[in-house]
């Protein structure tokens, strides 16, 4: 690898790089998704049969990030035939090979199914999941390996920084980023250009520049899908941040959980340097830059952009009051920029295709396309690309696919712990900062978990309670008492406990929180009690006055019983139940002894004759 | 785009008016005084907009003095406007900071600015965070 | 000289100030725990905020923390700041009511109720003692450790510290370590018994026998009963 000393030198290796080769390539995507699914297993059994097939050197093998449709992972992608198989296992590879890369035919039982049409689909770009996205940044996860930058080269990586180096002054940089209405991704929607100014008309010689990919929500794996799959639109990002703020130093905050992440934009910056793009006189440009990692230790508020700096300074991950904000006063005392790594990474797109192009997508306020992760209980799990605007409904039906087992839809929470749930009726309201927020909810980092019937809204309450207590950082009183109390009272009303005068002590608890937290992570623990409140304040009345949960999952106030009329006498749900709580002779309906029932509910599942109800 | 809620820095009155709109919100009536004449002028309240309502007569390079409507006091600060050296109009903003305009019209810092980047970067945050981990 | 608005009242301060330095010296009260004259602000028991701003922006800060600025307008006690003080009261009883500055407090602001799990802790982490200890005493032995509900202040390891000099200025300044007033006996957790009961050393003795700062009942019904004895 040699240093590309001139805008030319990098041209020049993109068009080399550039020649489409009609090759045999096997695409397989392994991300953290791809091998919780088995993905690894897969790619050693294909290097294995490519090895005794003797076609090592006729075919290639493509390991990729992330694509997006995890539902249906491990897949691979056939080139140049562009044949797609799904839920490929390590028995299968054998017959692809020999099959389809040697033989062209293909595997019609590998192939995905769209469940409307019921017709087969050869090509992933044409699957309805794909092809109802504006895949915008997502699109290049497919094509590149992120272990090697001379792939991110082939996409005309890096050309964005060549053209900002070559032609533009940092404020025209910073301009373009006003007028593209690039808003923060991380969560805020803060206008990513006005933030960039205050940094650059901070007085001071020495300036930082941050990436936050701390993304600690639960159910939120936008950003490792983009440090795992293209680290390198990232890190030009940042490049061409940081020449138009003014650093030299920049900082990428990753999370300790992300061990995949962690090597791949390791590999990714080692690259990046050896290439001269990061260093000293990038492109031959009187222009300095690089990049260390920090990694996270477990602490979601070091999310928090001043939790973040401490944490980077070897402090205690614990926020600081604003003002002063770290645009004046951030890293050290320095004037630091933090954005978060989807920030970073629509920045080369909108360099190079423009900021007109990339305001005419999304709303008037939003502007641009939007990766969400797509969790829960809905058909097509995974991460999706969208043009801000698009309803919620089309989100979950049209490119989610509706949900499962044909159960109705609850609700939609966006925003992880500090955001809130959308119920049905407002299916209709258009992905846009302001608009969520008009429902009582936030965009957040993108984390979108979809509930059915079967989902308890005081449960989910209860949940993102208790994940806010364990991570509240303890400083002020409000937070860290204020969540712990809230814990305690929508526990105990799952528990049956509930009083009337609960829900009253509630709401008045949850608003001195918001009112008086320090930080955002006490200001919002709120929420998710807030909106299940207002939506679904029917559901926790059912469990305070009448004690039902109507959902079937608060287990204190569930019943298994079995009906006589059905049972058989067959036995089987007295083998299985561990606790020995039913009793009954064969071929006589059998009994459950509810005080040592533990509502596990394998006694149900056991049950072949439907004589098992929940109640 | 964020929206200033400006007030006089003498009477503390509020210096929007509701009749009269500009870029869809109230807009910052002020009275000024011109080669003996005597008027008002409406101003953008948002951040960065040079839409305005300014009568006719007053030209390009005309240096205006300008004065609260309620207390009729003079906002002229002692300010220097770099682009055009001409005195400084200053107001003081609902949330706390000042902010400046300079009195000389078709100047390029004829709009509202922040007397201060800590002030500007305090009205931000207010409009745009409101969520844990800002971006 | 930056100017601001209080409560109404125009004052005047440096640049520099805290909205609670400002107040204070004006002889505006606002109540405090965390806070300490000779130590660096802190605002972690969150007692002390305030409103700023007006209108659907206005919002609740600390005003040990946050620094006063030109044109600020500040309201010490509106509804919300009110409402929110008797909440934070009520979940500092709930975490340790056997110390009499929580029991006071909870007088002053008239509440009478705790509708928590109450619990007997000894340390309230209003982080006094570690300020102290690192800042008037230079030893810096201990500090917070863990995050969240875990949170306690102990030395490194929690082992046996080479730097304390067990001058005992950490229990000095600790607000849980003053217990409450072994005045009349209290009904419950809220003690409230300067404000339930009259105090027996007014009616009896000629002379204020409980010592204790700032209780403030005596001084409140002092005009009551001296009006009484008048008649």
């Amino acid at each position: 690898m040699n240093k590309l000393k001139t805008p030319s030198d990098l041209e020049d290796i993109i068009q080399a790089i550039s020649k489409k080769s009609n090759k045999q390539c096997i695409v397989l995507a392994i991300g953290t998704c791809g091998i919780a699914r088995g993905a690894d297993k897969v790619a050693n059994a294909l290097k294995k049969e490519l090895k005794q097939q003797d076609l090592e050197s006729k075919v290639d093998l493509k390991i990729t990030g992330c694509h997006g449709f995890c539902e249906i992972e491990p897949y691979l992608n056939i080139l140049p035939e562009e044949i797609f198989y799904i839920k490929v296992q390590p028995d299968d590879v054998k017959e692809i090979i020999s099959k389809t890369v040697v033989g062209k035919k293909t595997i019609e039982r590998l192939l995905y199914i769209d469940p409307h049409t019921k017709k087969k689909i050869i090509k992933e770009k044409d699957i309805p999941f794909y092809k109802k996205q504006t895949r915008n940044i997502l699109a290049y996860n497919a094509l590149i390996d992120p272990q090697n930058i001379e792939d991110y080269f082939g996409i005309n990586g890096y050309s964005s920084l060549s053209k900002v180096l070559t032609l533009m002054t940092p404020e025209e940089v910073i301009e373009e980023v006003k007028q593209s209405g690039l808003r923060g991704r991380g969560g805020a929607g803060f206008p990513t250009g006005f933030k960039w100014n205050f940094c650059r008309k901070a007085k001071g010689n020495k300036k930082y520049i941050v990436c936050n990919a701390d993304e600690g929500d639960p159910g939120a794996y936008m950003d490792r899908g983009l440090l795992e799959g293209n680290p390198h639109s990232i890190i030009e990002g940042m490049i061409i941040g940081a020449y138009a703020i003014g650093a030299n130093e920049g900082f990428i905050y990753i999370r300790d959980e992300y061990p995949i992440a962690v090597s791949t934009i390791e590999n990714a910056i080692k690259q990046a340097r050896q290439y001269g793009l990061l260093g000293k006189n990038i492109l031959g440009f009187n222009f300095d830059f690089d990049i260390t990692i920090v990694r996270g230790a477990g602490a979601f508020v070091c999310g928090e952009e001043t939790a973040l700096i401490s944490s980077i300074e070897g402090k205690k991950g614990e926020p600081r009051q604003r003002p002063p904000f770290p645009a004046q006063k951030g890293l050290w005392r320095k004037p630091t920029n933090i954005n978060n790594v989807e920030t970073w990474a629509n920045i080369p797109i909108i360099i190079s295709k423009g900021a007109m192009w990339y305001a005419k997508i999304g709303t008037e306020k939003s502007k641009g396309t939007k990766i969400f992760s797509l969790v829960g209980k809905i058909n097509n799990t995974g991460l999706v690309e969208v043009p801000m605007g698009l309803t919620l409904k089309d989100l979950v039906y049209e490119i989610g696919g509706g949900i499962p087992k044909g159960k109705s839809f609850k609700a939609v929470q966006t925003g992880g712990p500090s955001g809130g749930c959308i119920p049905e009726y407002l299916l209709d309201t258009p992905i846009d900062y302001e608009k969520l927020k008009e429902a009582g909810s936030i965009m957040g980092s993108g984390g979108m978990v979809i509930m059915d019937e079967n989902t308890c809204m005081v449960d989910v309450a209860r949940y993102f309670l208790e994940f806010l207590q364990d991570e509240s950082c303890g400083k002020c009183l409000s937070c860290r008492e204020g969540t712990k109390r809230m814990t305690e009272i929508v526990t105990n009303i799952t528990k049956g406990h509930g009083k009337k005068e609960d829900l009253e002590l509630l709401e008045e608890l949850a608003t001195v929180v918001k009112d008086t937290s320090m930080c955002g992570l006490g200001q919002t623990a709120a929420n998710p009690v807030l909106s299940t409140l207002r939506y679904f304040r029917e559901e926790y009345e059912d469990h305070i006055l009448n004690g039902k949960c109507p959902a079937g999952v608060c287990s204190a106030l569930v019943q298994y019983l079995i009906i006589s009329e059905k049972c058989v006498g067959c036995e089987l749900c007295k083998k299985a139940c561990a606790q020995q709580a039913i009793s009954g002779e064969k071929k006589k309906p059998h009994v459950i002894d509810q005080n040592k029932c533990i509502k596990c509910g394998i006694c149900l599942e056991t049950c072949k004759v439907n004589a098992i109800e929940k109640r | 785009m964020i929206q200033l809620n400006v007030k006089c820095p003498h009477c503390k009155h509020s210096l929007l008016d509701k009749t009269y709109k500009i870029d869809g919100h109230p807009s910052v009536r002020l009275l000024f005084e011109l080669k003996g004449k005597k008027d008002e002028l409406y101003l953008s309240s948002f951040y960065g907009s040079h839409n305005s309502k300014i009568p006719s007569f007053i030209s390009e390079g005309d240096t205006l003095i300008l004065s609260c409507p309620w207390c009729k006091a003079s906002l002229m600060s002692t300010r220097i406007c770099e682009k055009c050296n001409t005195q400084m109009v200053l107001m003081d903003i609902e949330d706390g900071g000042s902010i400046q305009i300079c009195s000389r019209k078709g100047c390029k810092k004829h709009i509202l600015e922040f007397e201060d980047l800590g002030t500007e970067l305090k009205a931000f945050y207010n409009v745009y965070s409101t969520f844990f981990k800002g971006d | 000289m930056i100017e601001l608005r209080i409560d109404g009242l125009d004052v005047q301060t440096e640049k520099g100030s805290s909205i609670l330095d400002v107040a204070r010296f004006y002889g505006i009260e606002i109540p405090t725990l965390c806070h300490h004259d000779g130590l660096s602000p802190y605002g972690a028991c969150r007692l002390c905020i305030v409103e700023i701003g007006e209108g659907d922006k206005a919002k609740l800060v600390s005003s040990c923390t946050y620094p006063a600025e030109q044109g600020l307008v500040v309201r010490t006690n509106s509804r919300r700041v009110v409402q929110a003080r008797k909440m934070l009261v009520e979940l500092l009883l709930a975490m340790c009511p056997s110390s009499k500055t929580i029991q006071d407090l909870a007088s002053a602001m008239e509440v009478r109720r705790v509708r928590f799990k109450v619990e007997h802790n000894d340390c309230i982490l209003c982080g006094l003692c570690v300020r102290m200890c690192a800042e008037q005493m230079d030893a810096q032995a201990i500090d917070f450790v863990n995050r969240g509900k875990d949170r306690k202040i102990t030395t490194p390891f929690d082992a046996k510290s080479d730097v304390c000099r067990t001058c005992g200025a950490c229990m000095y300044i600790c607000p849980a370590c003053e217990l409450r007033c072994q005045g009349p006996d209290a009904p419950g957790d809220v003690c409230g018994g300067c404000a339930n009961v009259l105090p027996v050393c007014l009616e009896d003795e000629d002379d204020k026998m409980c010592f204790l700062d700032p209780c403030g009942w005596c001084y409140k019904e002092l005009g009551r009963t001296k009006n009484r004895e008048k008649k």
